[in-house]
């Protein structure tokens, strides 16, 4: 490798990991403001969300006690998926860039 | 240049074959569970007093839990919480529910909310709202340096 195409390649996944960053810093933003708003907004705004009944409860406390939940449950399995995706392409970005195509197994 | 790319390693023969084993292992010992709470249900029909069907059931747990401690003794702290990282996520995840769903979860919450009402709620957002917060803000950078997670530990 030339100096010249090793200093490209070094930009390159510096540019590459501050971009990963970024999108990771995006779905964790993303994933805060959906527990904010389901913890906080709902609890505080209960009684008003008690004129509404679900599934047989009045839906401020149906929020908190199940709603609430279910929506823990989607962002944690959400953001653990787009975090994996993002991780694998990342890292397949650096193998690339560093010349590996494909991956080693555990042992030989 | 040739380091390990840990993330992207394809399971070795030894590693399928741990895991066709565990799995065989995993399905022996579920039925046998459902067999024994079949049993007490037999054993109440037949008038067994209550106490002694609340002693069997937890001498009985107690004990084939402290077998398979034994049998599986470790001092490893990775093996202890994450059996060495080799047991397939979805076990390890039903160990961790396992410890949530204890009697503080059925008993002290339902008593929580008899008495507090909608205060009571407090602590089932809490725990559960805690794993979000954990999952989102620590998990991903924590797992590259080894620690074991758990809400608890953050809620002091």
């Amino acid at each position: 490798m030339g100096v010249q195409e090793a200093g490209e390649v070094a930009a390159d996944s510096v540019e590459a990991r501050a971009s990963h960053w970024r999108k990771v810093c995006l779905w964790t933003a993303l994933g805060l403001f959906s527990w904010l708003l389901v913890t906080w907004v709902v609890v505080w705004f209960a009684s008003d969300f008690n004129a509404w009944t679900v599934a047989g409860a009045p839906a401020g406390y149906w929020l908190a006690a199940q709603g609430a939940i279910g929506v823990y449950l989607i962002i944690i399995i959400v953001h653990g998926r787009i975090m994996d995706a993002l991780e694998r392409r990342s890292q397949a970005a650096t193998d690339a860039a560093q010349g590996c195509s494909s991956p080693e197994s555990s042992l030989d | 240049m040739a380091e390990r790319r840990s993330r992207q390693i394809r399971p070795t023969q030894a590693t399928r074959v741990f895991t066709h084993v565990l799995h065989r292992r995993y399905a022996v010992y579920t039925m046998g569970a459902l067999c024994f709470i079949v049993l007490m249900a037999l054993l109440e029909r037949m008038g067994w007093p209550r106490t002694w069907i609340g002693g069997t059931f937890l001498i009985g747990t107690v004990a084939v839990y402290a077998a398979i401690g034994l049998m599986s003794r470790t001092t490893d702290e990775s093996e202890y919480y994450v059996a060495g990282r080799r047991v397939p996520a979805i076990y390890n995840g039903m160990a961790t529910a396992a410890d949530w769903m204890s009697a503080a979860s059925f008993i002290g919450t339902a008593g929580v909310l008899y008495l507090q009402g909608f205060a009571g709620l407090a602590y089932i957002l809490g725990w559960t709202g805690g794993y979000c917060l954990v999952a989102l803000l620590l998990a991903p950078y924590l797992r590259r340096v080894g620690f074991f997670l758990n809400a608890s530990g953050f809620s002091r």
